[in-house]
């Protein structure tokens, strides 16, 4: 059986205190911890995956809310090959933040083909249930409107580890997809009658 | 932190090659690549760059390459070193995909470059080993194989032919033996356009480590870039073996891929064979491969040494009145067998000084005036030394304009003694200089 070795970068974006950590910790770690501290920058954790034959390494970024923290995004975005965007569904104000947060994210990467790169959408804190206050059919309707096809939407519970392992499993398998079907490298066979770069003129030895 | 690790990343922090191979998980060098081009990433949005960073006794070096990232992790090597086999490391990767590889990268960040890179890493991997023991990558000066004079020149002149044969396709005709190099054909140098010597040392690098392959397919035909040429493009080499027994190859370099280049360049490599085995020259090819390292470790132990390397910038005959085309000569370098790793740490600690002013003035060894480097490669104030003992040994190191020596004497001899013996090494060199070194055939 062949088992090929690939890094996924993961992004989890979304507004402070709606659980991105906790999301990350309990996927990686099976751990939840209900006290609250705030990402200074961004902070990562890796897990291996087997998906469809493949070992995959998760390399999950976990961003930082705050918008103090917000001009990092660019070192952090790049090269990101799936987003999984985070609101608290008994926030709406996390989820009306949803679109900024895959604006920024869009600009910030800048990915070939900004139509398709996969986001994953997760309401996450279904275990307060009572408190819900944005419901589950406003989210699907927001993620149906994004692109011609729906972005994947979970509901989920750090908490309770509800829905968690299937949501980050499905980001791994849009982002597998994803992979190299961007680009295509083509080489070319060097011209000799083109002028010489200017950098190798620069540099007298060797 | 310990022995020296090399890894080239996307800017993603996606691992495109390392010295630690496959074996070691991506999740277990995860944290060391996010964590590289994250604190770069960082860096360059507050305008800045970082080059290094020290962490206990161990450092990072990092460099950044259009859109990809070298990072090296080590110990006991000083940055500069580092710095160094870094750029070697990004220089065999554009032999493999030219600068074209940033393209593909600035279009997707998220490109596997990894899979693209194949088999070729192990070019990667066996530069990577070279770094650690051999002297070409330290003196960035391509191995000559020692050959007598009458000899090299029926060579160049069977080179020279070959061109013609190929109806001018010809590009670069390079002789090796093993991973030194015997003769080289090439176009007139300028100094916008030449075969540098760290091109030709990745060469010889990249056909000795897919030495296995190449002599299982008899004649091999591979898109090759020269990154300090052009790193734009491929060059295309006919690769062919005349005698696997003793590593005697001869690399063919077109300037197009079409099968009837190829074929042509498969005609020109019997045409040479042919003319090598009628004039006997393929035979003294062959002693050449056998002698190797023997004459060089003749020199050493006839002047004491235990150990030294020498890199010739430009033929050492040549009068300091620059000629232009003495300028534009390929550096070559000799060297004895190595026993032992200890010297590297030495001659880098050395080169270190050297580059870094600490020179003594050269004449502070040369109390006799006959020991001058002076009278040897005319280049007497511009020469600066350096030397330091340790655990019972001398090393020391000369440079001048046109060459460069390092050695090892096991002793702690006086100043006076270093002075001859290293006078002694040169005096050698310089009586064999047309047997040890070669001038390009150029068209």
């Amino acid at each position: 059986m062949h088992r090929k070795k690939v890094l996924l970068k993961v992004i989890i974006l979304g507004d402070s205190g709606v659980g991105k950590t906790a999301l990350m910790n309990q996927y990686v770690n099976k751990r939840f911890s209900s006290s609250y501290k705030a990402t200074i920058g961004a902070d990562f954790l890796t897990k291996e995956v087997m998906i469809d034959d493949k070992l995959v390494t998760l390399q999950i970024w976990d961003t930082a809310g705050q918008e103090r923290f917000q001009s990092l995004g660019v070192a952090f975005y790049r090269g990101a090959d799936v987003c999984i965007l985070v609101y608290d569904v008994t926030n709406p104000k996390s989820f009306d933040a949803l679109d900024s947060w895959r604006e920024e994210f869009l600009v910030q990467a800048s990915p070939a083909d900004i139509e398709n790169f996969p986001f994953v959408v997760l309401g996450n804190k279904v275990d307060r249930e009572n408190d819900r206050r944005v419901p589950k059919a406003k989210a699907q309707a927001w993620c149906k409107s994004k692109a011609s096809a729906p972005l994947r939407y979970f509901e989920t519970s750090a908490k309770e580890a509800v829905q968690v392992e299937a949501a980050f499993q499905e980001a791994a398998q849009l982002a597998l997809a994803q992979e190299n079907t961007e680009a295509d490298f083509l080489p070319e066979t060097i011209n000799l009658g083109q002028p010489t770069p200017s950098h190798t003129t620069k540099s007298s030895c060797c | 932190m310990g022995q020296r690790k090399i890894f080239a990343l996307t800017l993603a922090g996606k691992r495109v090659w390392s010295s630690v191979g496959d074996e070691v998980s991506e999740s277990e060098v995860s944290s060391l690549t996010g964590l590289c081009t994250a604190v770069m990433g960082v860096c360059e949005q507050q305008g800045e760059t970082i080059r290094s960073v020290s962490c206990g006794s161990g450092r990072i070096v990092c460099a950044r390459r259009g859109e990809l990232v070298f990072v090296a992790a080590g110990s006991s090597d000083c940055e500069a070193y580092l710095a160094r086999e870094l750029e070697y490391a990004y220089e065999a990767m554009l032999m493999a995909l030219t600068s074209r590889v940033h393209k593909v990268l600035a279009s997707s960040p998220g490109y596997d470059v990894k899979e693209l890179l194949g088999s070729t890493g192990t070019v990667l991997s066996s530069l990577e080993a070279w770094g650690r023991t051999r002297p070409e990558p330290f003196l960035g000066a391509a191995r000559a194989a020692r050959l007598e004079a009458s000899r090299r020149a029926q060579l160049a002149h069977v080179l020279a032919s070959a061109r013609k044969i190929s109806g001018d396709l010809l590009v670069f005709g390079v002789a090796l033996c093993g991973d030194a190099v015997l003769s080289v054909l090439q176009p007139t140098p300028t100094i916008e356009r030449r075969l540098r010597s760290t091109d030709l040392l990745l060469l010889a690098n990249y056909v000795r480590s897919q030495r296995a392959a190449l002599v299982a397919a008899e004649s091999s035909w591979l898109p090759l870039c020269l990154p300090r040429f052009d790193e734009r493009g491929y060059f295309h080499a006919f690769v062919a073996y005349l005698d696997p027994a003793v590593d005697l190859c001869l690399v063919l370099v077109a300037a197009d891929d079409k099968p009837e280049t190829f074929a042509t360049l498969r005609n020109v490599s019997k045409a040479i064979e042919n003319a090598l085995l009628r004039d006997g020259v393929l035979d003294a090819l062959r002693d050449a491969a056998v002698e190797d390292y023997r004459a060089a470790d003749r020199i050493a132990e006839t002047a004491k040494a235990d150990h030294f390397i020498f890199s010739r910038r430009r033929p050492l005959a040549a009068q300091p009145p620059k000629e232009p085309r003495a300028e534009l000569a390929l550096a070559q370098c000799l060297s004895a067998r190595a026993v032992g790793t200890h010297h590297w740490a030495h001659y880098h600690a050395l080169a270190l000084r050297l580059r870094c002013g600490s020179a003594q003035p050269q004449h502070a060894l040369a109390t006799d005036p006959n020991t001058s480097a002076h009278d040897l490669f005319e280049a007497p104030l511009a020469a600066s030394l350096v030397y330091a003992t340790s655990n019972a040994r001398t090393y020391f190191a000369l440079t001048a304009p046109n060459f460069e020596l390092y050695a090892t004497f096991a002793s702690l001899a006086p100043a006076s003694d270093l002075a001859k013996r290293t006078h002694h090494i040169l005096s050698l060199i310089k009586l064999e200089e047309p047997a040890f070194f070669f001038d390009p055939v150029s068209y």
